[in-house]
């Protein structure tokens, strides 16, 4: 058994079989740490990443199913948990669930106009307005929205 | 065509391939819109998490983002994301609808997201230029003097120039086709021209040039003179192969009007006889458009009567196998009736897994998937035909951001 610590100071002991889908961990395993602090990950994130990786541990191909399913609903979270689980998925290593939140965090700002990606990212613009009217005006189309309603099908 | 009731629009369905299926919850997204995120990400998310995240987007929310900062332009335009973002997902490929006859204004439609774009396409002065494209880069040629070349990237708008094709000034034909190398990024245009040696009504020069990107210089690797048949305005690259359509310049089989050439590339003899490698098509045909659907020769036909071949009466798919054609689809009536009055020849362009088709008459689209075997109209087009005899004709590109001229 492994004990991990949160930034919060609570601490958790999974099994080692399990862990070892997270790269660093199993690094620090191999190392023979059995306690691993994990300053950069807060308790609610790490609880979430150990949920994932306790489905994710049984990988047999009956479950398979359960584990889209599993997936797809993991993936249901605001946008804030979603960042918070990438960073920790970045720094343990988790490459599986790096490769589920990218598409799932591309997917929520996709159909945001500029404005809205930098007010969700708390981003200032720091183009001057003629600079930024010049990249828009570069590709107008891809800030228009010509979608008309209809089909014949 | 015109004056339907619209219907109740299509959610996105844009999927990304071999991935979980996500679906948006507004309830969230509002929350995402509502609370900006309680620490400043951009701050903290490094470069290459970003550039990961990024290269999920479709195309038009990739320009979205280069917009944001500095910083995320300058990520969206870095060569390693171009690369990132190809090998990520594949685009599927796009049609590009002129909708005018005289101006090169049109739309770009998106299957993915089902949604029209009103893009500028670089280099090409007037609708009626002859066009070709191979993965991502689109090649086109005037249609006056046929000496003005460029190969382009619409989507990022790069260009460039080529140096004017050898060969007869003035063809009666041409038909231009290009291929790129996906690994190596170099491409060879190919020209076909054909012009009917003077005084005489049965036969035709036919001429084959190449341009290559890495040698920048053209040549002409074979001349034949044909009898009977003469070359036309359709040909496409499939696999290093230079196919292009030959027509029956009068009497004989009415059915028998149409035959495809094939040339190697590679092989650069010209003491082979192009008529020697003729195969007929696989029925009578009011017109044939040839196409590379993953380095596969395809061929859509309008399919006419024996008897009365202007006539057509349907839309076949076919892919050559060998030497053998095999019918992969028949247009099902339901859509050949939707286009309303469908000419003769009608236009259609595919690549990748999607055929468009559409009808010179009206700006309807028709998209054929050949992978799931699926008919489906587009969305309606954000144009509608302004007077009688307004013409619309298009191409189909593959829209990628790595690829340049």
């Amino acid at each position: 058994m492994i004990t991990l610590q949160s930034s919060d100071k609570d601490v958790f002991e999974i099994e080692q079989s399990i862990l070892i889908q997270s790269g660093t961990i199993k690094n620090m395993v191999e190392d023979d740490f059995t306690f691993i602090p994990l300053p950069s990950v807060d308790t609610e994130t790490l609880i979430k990443i150990i949920e994932y990786m306790k489905k994710h541990a049984d990988k047999t191909d009956s479950k398979e199913k359960n584990i889209k399913e599993f997936d797809k609903d993991f993936m249901k979270k605001t946008l804030n948990e979603l960042f918070a689980l990438v960073f920790a998925a970045n720094y343990l290593h988790i490459s599986s669930l790096l490769e589920l939140l990218y598409p799932s965090i591309a997917d929520r700002i996709k159909d945001k106009i500029t404005e809205a990606i930098r007010q969700i990212f708390s981003i200032r613009c720091d183009f001057t307005p003629e600079e930024e009217r010049r990249i828009i005006m570069d590709n107008k189309w891809a800030h228009e929205g010509t979608e008309i309603e209809g089909t014949l099908d | 065509m015109e004056g339907e009731t619209s219907w109740v629009s299509h959610s996105s369905d844009y999927v990304a391939p071999d991935m979980v299926e996500f679906d948006l919850f507004s309830e969230l997204n509002d929350e995402d819109n509502r609370e900006a995120s309680s620490v400043p990400m951009d701050l903290i998310l490094p470069d290459d998490l970003l550039e990961r995240i990024l290269a999920y987007l479709p195309i038009a929310s990739i320009f979205r983002a280069s917009c944001v900062s500095k910083r995320w332009n300058e990520i969206v335009k870095s060569t390693r994301f171009s690369w990132n973002f190809s090998q990520v997902l594949s685009q599927k490929p796009w049609y590009f609808m002129f909708t005018s006859s005289e101006e090169p204004v049109g739309y770009a439609y998106d299957p993915s997201l089902r949604k029209w774009y009103g893009i500028e396409l670089p280099c090409i002065q007037t609708s009626n230029w002859f066009i070709a494209s191979s993965c991502g880069l689109v090649c086109v040629m005037d249609n006056d003097s046929r000496s003005e070349l460029y190969v382009c990237n619409p989507i990022t708008k790069c260009c460039k120039n080529l140096l004017e094709p050898p060969g007869v000034k003035f063809s009666d034909y041409s038909a231009l086709a290009i291929c790129v190398n996906k690994k190596t990024s170099c491409y060879s245009v190919a020209i076909v021209k054909s012009k009917q040696v003077p005084g005489n009504f049965v036969q035709w020069d036919l001429s084959i040039h190449i341009y290559d990107s890495g040698t920048m210089m053209w040549f002409t690797p074979l001349t034949e003179v044909l009898t009977g048949w003469r070359g036309g305005d359709e040909s496409v690259i499939c696999d290093g192969v230079l196919y292009f359509l030959i027509y029956a310049t009068g009497g004989g089989d009415p059915g028998n009007r149409h035959g495809l050439i094939t040339y190697n590339l590679s092989s650069r003899s010209s003491n082979g006889s192009l008529i020697r490698t003729f195969i007929p098509v696989p029925c009578s045909l009011t017109c044939g458009r040839l196409m590379n659907l993953k380095e596969k020769l395809v061929m859509v036909g309008g399919i006419g009567k024996p008897d009365r071949p202007d006539i057509i009466k349907g839309i076949g798919v076919w892919v050559l196998s060998g030497e053998e054609w095999q019918e992969i689809s028949r247009m099902p009536h339901k859509y050949f009736q939707g286009f309303g009055e469908f000419d003769d020849v009608f236009a259609s362009s595919g690549t990748d897994d999607l055929i468009y088709i559409q009808s010179y008459g009206a700006p309807t689209l028709l998209v054929f998937d050949v992978n799931q075997k699926q008919w489906r109209w587009s969305q309606k087009c954000p144009v509608t035909k302004r007077f009688p005899l307004q013409l619309f004709t298009g191409f189909c590109f593959e829209p990628r951001l790595e690829v340049s001229p």
